[in-house]
């Protein structure tokens, strides 16, 4: 059996629709995304439950730096580039292309200098995987943003470029929107390590 | 271009995926949702085959270990049944009837993502054959996540390839199942047919909804312990071997009965069961909104395996970590007043799927039973992990196969154009209700102090199980009939599409305004007649 309408109808409703259906993309990355911020809060937790249960050992070691400096300065690039990426979906919906344009090409700097940034902190650890239950969480919870960042940095040239060669517009604005959520998670991701091992230690 | 301006309606055309028939293309690159739930499905049967056959091998005496085989750190057998079981085979079999029925009961044409469902499905296959191999190469030396004992890593050494490569694949499947559940989760709520409120969908969706939020939720958790648990093997980092916060990360983030996973799939067969007994009594059921909702609480209450093994929630009844467990049962419990409040006046009609329903209950007999036991007795084996591996085995595996096994048989018709009979219902059914109480009687009386050489039924239960689960692959791989559209005259929107439905589903988008569309429309029909 096939037909046009089953059943009963009742008022004021709606389901999905084609216009829900424009969503899919946007929705997918936050969905998926909500399970990468999972990951973090697992290891937040991990990390948080070593601090809690290690006894009569120094929590951090004793003697381990923290390049703060370039943590923060880190920080503050993604704040900036969800700033830009937000930007450029404006000027998207409007139809601005040498702002959107402009916008791109802010949000990839800023974001390529985040994971460029975060991979010369992760260098920069005086500790190895092996030394400790504290440096291996604290490698897990900077790599994992710096995996979703690559994903997210992916993302925003992708559509970016489809940007350059006039493929982006209100009509596929989900596309805009994904990749915007893609950064934004990406940054939640940072902020969540960023918090955990350098400002709460 | 303004903001006014509105796409074209979509067609069946625009919406199916591309066509791709034969061949090993048809295979590889197809991103249809019925071919995919199809691949799922296969891998769930050969996962659930291949851990029984370990769980039968370590019962018998030759094998040596079969007295704390489910504990045991190390023991290769156990590891490999309860891995095969609750993160390959029960996961798969869930995914792959979601990813075949969710569509067709939300009038969907397609999933909301097919290319990303097609590298879930490859990522899943992918992990489970290198976490099979990892059993394979070498004697891995990692606990069984059924183990509440963390694995004792030394500090600065290194574990065997094997536990690397087995972690390295179970990884890649939790990868898998997380996407695949995101993209369900997507499908629900963005690919319903017009009219289709969300508080009007079937069950059975419902069921999927919550299930997939969950997993999209828990999977990650056990991600991040599946890393630090590669760094600890790997890097010798003494995670796990450095005090009560270490034994708490294994605890809620690895261990088998201490996260979501779990417990979920239980949640996810009530949906099952709420759509076919609606079937068998050929009429809505009575407060069927509260057994929707019952459909979607279930898998959610899981969510309350994270407080489970806290010392400060213990529970009343020794084999259940904490008292909190019992809250799964609840909604359950709701849904199964639903349907005895729909039986009255209904004119039933026996169908296969509601074979292994039966047999479901009687296991919740048994499990009361075990329960009373376990929490009246004075007898301390009750209190042991033997004694809960027979709930494990009893619940988390009978109870939860059984569903996945009544949804198959139900929407057989849909799956491959054969009506299952009801002897096969009764064979999949008694197949898996003996295997499952056989496979866990040596638990409960070794548990109880009973001799070892009981271990032996355990074997035979296993075998039995396998046979059960066995019964299903006609379903999944047999050749295609030419059922009746709608065999069991259904409530639901799957059943107007055709046995097996074409490659887009529904000639037309159905417009939708009813919880149970094609009941309505028969009894208008018959009311205007």
């Amino acid at each position: 059996m096939a037909s046009s309408m089953l059943a009963l109808p009742a008022a004021g409703t709606t389901g999905a629709g084609v216009e829900g259906r424009r969503g899919i993309l946007p929705l997918g990355v936050t969905i998926v995304g909500a399970g990468g911020l999972m990951v973090m809060g697992g290891l937040v937790a991990a990390y948080l439950a070593l601090k809690n249960g290690v006894r009569g050992v120094d929590w951090p070691p004793e003697d381990t730096s923290f390049d703060n400096y370039t943590a923060t300065t880190l920080s503050l690039t993604v704040l900036m580039a969800m700033i830009t990426i937000e930007w450029a979906a404006y000027a998207i919906r409007k139809d601005f292309r040498g702002q959107a344009l402009f916008a791109f090409g802010l949000t990839a700097a800023l974001a390529i200098a985040h994971l460029n940034g975060l991979g010369y902190l992760i260098n920069g650890f005086e500790f190895g995987v092996a030394d400790s239950a504290y440096a291996a969480v604290v490698h897990a919870l900077t790599l994992v943003p710096f995996l979703i960042g690559a994903i997210a940095v992916g993302a925003v040239v992708l559509v970016g470029l489809r940007a350059v060669g006039h493929q982006l517009s209100l009509a596929n604005y989900a596309l805009m929107r994904a990749a915007a959520n893609a950064w934004h998670i990406a940054a939640i991701a940072w902020v969540i390590a960023y918090y955990t091992v350098y400002i709460t230690k | 271009m303004t903001l006014t301006e509105t796409r074209p309606p979509e067609t069946p055309d625009d919406l199916a995926p591309p066509p791709v028939e034969r061949g090993i293309a048809a295979v590889v690159a197809t991103g249809e949702h019925k071919r995919l739930g199809l691949l799922f499905a296969l891998g769930g049967l050969v996962a659930l085959v291949a851990a029984c056959a370990a769980a039968a091998l370590f019962h018998l005496p030759a094998f040596g270990d079969s007295a704390d085989a489910f504990t045991r750190p190390g023991s290769r057998l156990a590891s490999a049944s309860t891995i095969f079981a609750f993160v390959i085979g029960i996961p798969a079999l869930w995914i792959g009837l979601a990813t075949y029925v969710t569509p067709l009961q939300i009038g969907g044409h397609r999933l909301a993502m097919p290319r990303l469902h097609s590298f879930a499905l490859w990522l899943f296959l992918g992990g489970s054959i290198l976490a099979g191999l990892s059993y394979v190469i070498d004697d891995t030396r990692l606990n069984s996540l059924a183990s509440s004992v963390p694995p004792a890593a030394a500090a600065g050494e290194r574990a065997a390839d094997a536990v690397l490569l087995l972690i390295a694949g179970l990884v890649i499947v939790a990868v898998g199942t997380l996407l695949a559940a995101a993209n369900l989760l997507v499908t629900v709520l963005n690919r319903r047919a017009d009219g289709l409120r969300l508080v009007h969908m079937p069950a059975f969706s419902w069921s999927t909804a919550a299930t997939s939020l969950v997993l999209v939720l828990s999977t990650p958790v056990f991600l991040a312990g599946l890393v630090l648990l590669y760094l600890d093997q790997r890097y010798g980092s003494a995670i796990f071997a450095s005090g009560i916060g270490a034994r708490r990360i294994w605890e809620h983030e690895l261990w088998l009965l201490g996260r979501p996973e779990a417990f979920v799939f239980f949640g996810a067969t009530i949906g099952i069961y709420c759509d076919i007994v609606a079937t068998v009594l050929r009429r809505p059921l009575a407060f069927h909104a509260v057994s929707r909702a019952a459909a979607a609480a279930t898998p959610l209450f899981s969510l309350v395996a994270w407080v489970g093994a806290t010392s400060l929630l213990d529970s009343p009844f020794p084999p259940f970590g904490t008292g909190l467990a019992v809250l799964v049962a609840i909604p359950a419990a709701l849904a199964v007043l639903t349907f005895l409040a729909s039986v009255r006046g209904a004119k039933a009609r026996l169908i296969g799927g509601a074979v292994p329903f039966l047999a479901h209950f009687l296991i919740d007999g048994l499990l009361i039973a075990v329960l009373v036991v376990a929490a009246v007795s004075e007898i301390e084996g009750a209190e042991t992990g033997l004694y809960r591996n027979g709930n494990v085995t009893l619940f988390m595996l009978g109870q939860t196969v059984l569903g996945l096994a009544a949804g198959y048989l139900y929407w057989g018709p849909k799956l491959r154009g054969r009506v299952p009979s009801l002897g096969m219902g009764a064979a999949t059914g008694g197949l898996l209700l003996v295997g499952a109480v056989l496979f866990a009687a040596p638990s409960y009386l070794m548990g109880l102090e009973a001799d070892n050489g009981i271990a032996i039924l355990g074997a035979v239960g296993a075998a039995i199980f396998a046979l059960g689960v066995l019964t299903l692959l006609p379903l999944v791989v047999g050749p295609a009939g030419d059922a009746p559209s709608d065999p069991y005259e259904g409530l639901t929107l799957e059943w107007s599409a055709a046995s097996p439905p074409v490659r887009h589903n529904f000639d037309e988008v159905p417009d939708v305004r009813s919880p149970y569309p094609l009941y309505d429309t028969r009894s208008t029909t018959e009311a205007s007649a």
